[in-house]
């Protein structure tokens, strides 16, 4: 099992996010992360969908996409090819006296920081999906009230 | 002024522009039901009634099977005509059926209005929801303009390639509305040369196919599509090769032919089955290893190097590794195949199949065919057909011990010959897919054959072969069970039969009610004159032949066995 990432060049019309996710259900794998939006070329989406899953059956699912009339490329990478982003938002329950140790700590993660109100503070983060992770795991001491990750965003190096 | 008439030159409504589409793509038959959300379109063909016949089925289900029995025959996408909701969902199985089996369809629906899409309105289904995985491409046309592109479109993506099933949601407004109408056959933006074969592909399928000391050749639907049959005879008589066919293949190679070695799979010939565990080589053209061909996969033709000729790239490599993937259609990839390939012998080889042959012949077929005592058998009824009818009927085939009973005992002279349904296996496919191709191939002698079971899902077809006045000949093997599953809780669910066995009407009077001859047999002295008069009569014909009650299809590949684990009882 590893982490594969597929990129999707389709056609930006209704229901090919249907059909493309169709094909990973009816092989029961799970999709863990997925981003679409337009490209640079107008009128074409660019799906990003992260799965955990075997070569071999990944690059099965991969022909089947392919036969999409509505997509017109797939490439299949490891997550350790692509150059990848994806944005947390988190909102973190933080009295007003304690919110300067947390803005510093926040330098530390690399996060930017914003006050809420006086009780509520968020941070957010773009990076790797490990990263993000970390950051998670830094602020295991705080009280978490919201946590929220983006769709990943991957380029080819 | 009279609705749908032209106001100027162009403008037409959509409904019209449907119409003038179809003909545009060469379209002459609809199969339909009509309703509500589609009675524009309905309106729009009475006025084309000249150009497009339309057959009125008597349940949408009917319409898709004859549309699948009508392209089947001519190569020509089917086209279904029917209404929003009940009406549309009703042509799921048979849309299903055709995606499954690489059939080209064009199924047109009716949608509600587009302002009430969303709003459970009156029969509203979302119909392009529900048909996403079975269908090739579908489209939901809300206006009126978009009517001509997507119509070429649609017939384009359910011919090219491997064929299928393609679904257009027509809302009534697009329906009503006027648009400028002009047609252009949809060209795609650029033939995809990636997968094309260079001829070191065909150099080194080439090498292994002479040197191999067991070749095999395996001949699917694909073979039929591609009409590649003089193609396979020339590569198989160059080399050799003996040669298998597939359900879907059958027809496609001379049964007559020396190197023709019978069918594979679950309840194909003792010796095909067995050889693919010997074979050094196969070349399979146009089929994709299903699960009733290959049996258990750890144990499938493990001493061979595959060749795989198959237009589709999806399945390369999707059930068995190949070691010479051909991304191609038959035709073109044998044709370009042939000139590498040196004249071989392998009389040995052969013979291995022929000494399984004598053991079938023995085991089974002697007795399925030929028995002395006790009821009709299904071989028998099917092998006395095959030889009154001189193997020339195009057979259209039910599901069940019967189909397989037909698929084995039935000789195929010509091509073309042979009409099931395989990938889905839908019951009660036989009828109404018996007068699609009637309607395709009329100068044939059609005949079904069907179970007493299957005959029942879909017999409110005898209605349209009656109005229609279709001379499609009906074979009813009836064994009072639903024999296949009664086959698989005798052998392997310890003779439990759970739910089995059917009481069924009197399929005679039914014949009758609907004006349709009919006759039924249980003696064997009967058979046949039975079966010379379904073929002799000039209109339709339903002949019942009563069948032994419990009789099982052997060969028998058991589910989940290797094939070489194939049971002769």
């Amino acid at each position: 099992m590893n982490d594969y990432t597929l990129l999707v060049l389709t056609y930006n019309v209704p229901g090919v996010l249907h059909r493309i996710s169709s094909i990973f259900t009816r092989r029961k794998v799970n999709i863990e992360n997925l981003h679409v939006s337009e490209t640079k070329m107008i009128g074409m989406s660019r799906f990003t969908i992260v799965v955990k899953s075997d070569k071999e059956l990944v690059e099965k699912i991969v022909s089947q996409i392919r036969k999409i009339i509505e997509v017109k490329e797939v490439l299949l990478h490891t997550t350790e090819e692509l150059i990848h982003r994806e944005v947390a938002l988190i909102k973190v329950a933080v009295k007003q006296q304690d919110h300067q140790k947390l803005e510093d700590k926040s330098i530390q993660l690399d996060a930017k920081f914003t006050v809420v109100n006086d009780n509520e503070v968020t941070l957010e983060k773009c990076s790797t999906s490990d990263e993000i992770t970390k950051m998670y795991k830094e602020l295991s001491d705080y009280k978490i009230v919201e946590f929220i990750r983006s769709g990943r965003v991957a380029l080819l190096f | 002024m009279e609705k749908n008439t032209i106001v100027n030159t162009n403008c037409i409504s959509g409904a019209t522009a449907v119409m003038q589409s179809l003909v545009e793509e060469g379209v002459d038959i609809i199969f339909g039901y009509p309703g509500g959300a589609i009675m524009p379109i309905y309106d729009a063909l009475y006025d084309y009634k000249e150009k497009i016949r339309h057959i009125l089925v008597r349940h949408e289900q009917g319409a898709s099977h004859a549309a699948e029995g009508y392209a089947r025959v001519t190569g020509k996408a089917g086209v279904c005509l029917v209404t929003s909701g009940p009406g549309a969902t009703n042509l799921v199985t048979g849309i299903a059926d055709a995606m499954i089996d690489s059939i080209p369809l064009v199924c047109i629906t009716g949608q509600v209005s587009s302002k009430l899409l969303g709003t459970d309105a009156f029969q509203e289904t979302d119909i392009i929801g529900i048909t996403i995985p079975i269908t090739k491409w579908n489209y939901q046309i809300t206006d009126a303009k978009e009517i001509p592109a997507i119509m070429a479109r649609a017939f384009h993506y359910a011919t090219e390639g491997r064929p299928g099933p393609v679904l257009i949601d027509i809302t009534k407004n697009a329906q009503i509305e006027f648009m400028e109408f002009s047609y252009e056959k949809f060209k795609p933006e650029k033939i995809d040369n990636a997968n094309k074969p260079d001829i070191e592909i065909f150099k080194n399928a080439g090498q292994l196919i002479n040197e191999a000391k067991r070749p095999y050749i395996f001949a699917g639907h694909g073979v039929l599509i591609s009409h590649a049959e003089k193609e396979l005879i020339d590569l198989a008589e160059k080399a050799d090769i003996p040669v298998a066919c597939t359900l879907h293949g059958l027809s496609s190679f001379p049964q007559d032919h020396q190197l023709y070695m019978g069918m594979l799979g679950m309840h194909g010939n003792y010796g095909t089955n067995l050889m693919t565990a010997e074979a050094d080589v196969i070349i399979a053209v146009g089929m994709r290893f299903d699960d009733r061909v290959t049996g258990d996969l750890k144990h499938f033709a493990k001493k061979a190097k595959i060749i795989h000729i198959e237009i589709d790239p999806a399945e390369i490599h999707k059930i068995v590794k190949a070691d010479v993937p051909i991304i191609s259609d038959a035709k073109t990839a044998l044709q370009n195949l042939l000139p590498h390939i040196a004249a071989a012998s392998h009389s040995e080889w052969k013979q291995k199949f022929r000494d399984c042959d004598a053991q079938e012949m023995d085991k089974v077929i002697k007795n399925e065919v030929f028995p002395e005592t006790g009821k009709i058998k299904m071989g028998e009824a099917i092998n006395l057909f095959a030889e009154i009818s001189q193997g020339q009927s195009l057979v259209v085939a039910d599901v069940g011990q019967h189909q397989m009973m037909a698929a084995r005992y039935y000789k195929f002279k010509t091509k073309d010959s042979w009409v099931t349904s395989g990938g889905l296996g839908t019951m009660g496919f036989a009828l109404p897919a018996a007068f699609g191709c009637k309607i395709a191939a009329p100068d044939r002698n059609v005949v079904a054959i069907i179970g007493d079971g299957g005959f029942q899902m879909t017999l409110q077809e005898l209605g349209t072969i009656a109005q229609e006045k279709l001379p499609v000949k009906i074979m009813i093997l009836n064994n009072h069970y639903l024999g296949m599953v009664r086959q698989w809780q005798e052998l392997f669910f310890d003779n439990r039969y759970s739910f089995v066995h059917m009481e069924s009407p009197d399929f005679i009077k039914l014949a009758d009610a609907y004006g349709i001859a009919g006759l039924r047999v249980s003696d064997r002295k009967d058979l046949k004159s039975g079966i010379k008069k379904m073929l002799d009569c000039k209109d339709a014909f339903l002949l019942e032949v009563v069948v032994e009650k419990e009789h099982n299809v052997f060969p028998m590949v058991p589910a989940g066995a290797a094939v070489s684990a194939i049971r002769l009882e």
